[in-house]
């Protein structure tokens, strides 16, 4: 095996990898943004003439849940990046390791292979 | 005879070097908890049902039992996400100077692991929503607007949740 195989590999799976997670932060994002400036107008317009005009318990328990919302959203991103980094590092390390096991393993024939450890 | 030696330990020399090099960050995805999830949300849909035929003033007896049921399930996968370790690399990540504004409003160990407090996000929505009708305040204006509430937490938390499968 070439290193420059080993190298198309890991940039191959990587891309497609890659693609995928940011498709998945991105829609997550949009999506997320949308509900949290949406509830915001919906709970203002609730209390200035709605459910929340004289309830100040609840709305403060809403408000209370809305500020949770944009802490949450943050460390989701976080969250979602760190699962990227992750994902891409193991692919990284997995593809090396595969190209070490392949060329141990015709060139030593019967030596025991190492087995690439689980994350 | 010492070729043959210096082969065998190739594999050894492999495994250790490599051996920490797969990571992992954020917590595990644990089926039970989508599962338990997915299962609450099935039983919150059937509670929403009832009440978008309400009448205003319907009685809170007749929806207690459903209330309870939903509240005490999502408590259940509430219980599990706590339980659920972020592991050592994420907890070191949650404090370092990258995450530490992120991570300022909760624990290094909480910080990755976000399921929890989206749960506790619908179940603040379903008791409120609970606690109105008990108050005998209900009208179809609390219905829909804690039903979008929890609609879009539900979302998210099965989102993130799934997204932990890897």
């Amino acid at each position: 095996m070439k290193s420059s195989e080993v190298t198309a590999n890991i940039l191959g799976k990587l891309r497609t990898q890659l693609q995928e997670d940011f498709e998945t932060i991105e829609t997550f994002a949009r999506e997320r943004l949308e509900d949290i400036s949406e509830l915001a107008m919906v709970l203002a317009r609730e209390r200035l003439d709605g459910i929340f005009k004289t309830n100040n318990q609840m709305f403060q328990r809403a408000v209370a849940r809305l500020e949770k919302r944009v802490d949450l959203f943050v460390r989701d991103l976080a969250l979602l990046s760190a699962l990227t980094v992750e994902k891409a590092w193991n692919t990284v390390v997995s593809e090396v390791w595969g190209a070490i096991n392949a060329v141990i393993g015709a060139a030593a024939g019967t030596l025991p292979l190492p087995s690439l450890p689980k994350p | 005879m010492y070729l043959r030696a210096f082969y065998r330990g190739i594999p050894g020399l492999f495994f250790w070097l490599f051996s920490a090099c797969s990571i992992q960050i954020a917590p595990s995805y644990d089926q039970a908890i989508y599962d338990k999830i997915l299962a609450s949300h099935e039983q919150a849909l059937v509670l929403f049902s009832g009440l978008s035929g309400c009448p205003s003033g319907c009685a809170f007896s007749d929806h207690s039992a459903r209330y309870d049921a939903v509240i005490a399930s999502y408590s259940v996968a509430l219980t599990r996400a706590q339980a659920r370790p972020t592991p050592a690399l994420g907890v070191r990540l949650a404090e370092s100077e990258a995450l530490e504004k992120v991570c300022k409003t909760s624990t290094p160990e909480q910080c990755l692991n976000t399921v929890p407090e989206h749960l506790e996000l619908v179940i603040g929505s379903l008791s409120d929503l609970r606690d109105t009708h008990r108050q005998g305040a209900l009208s179809q204006d609390h219905v829909a607007f804690y039903r979008d509430e929890y609609a879009r937490d539900a979302r998210a938390t099965l989102t993130i949740e799934g997204a932990l499968k890897r």
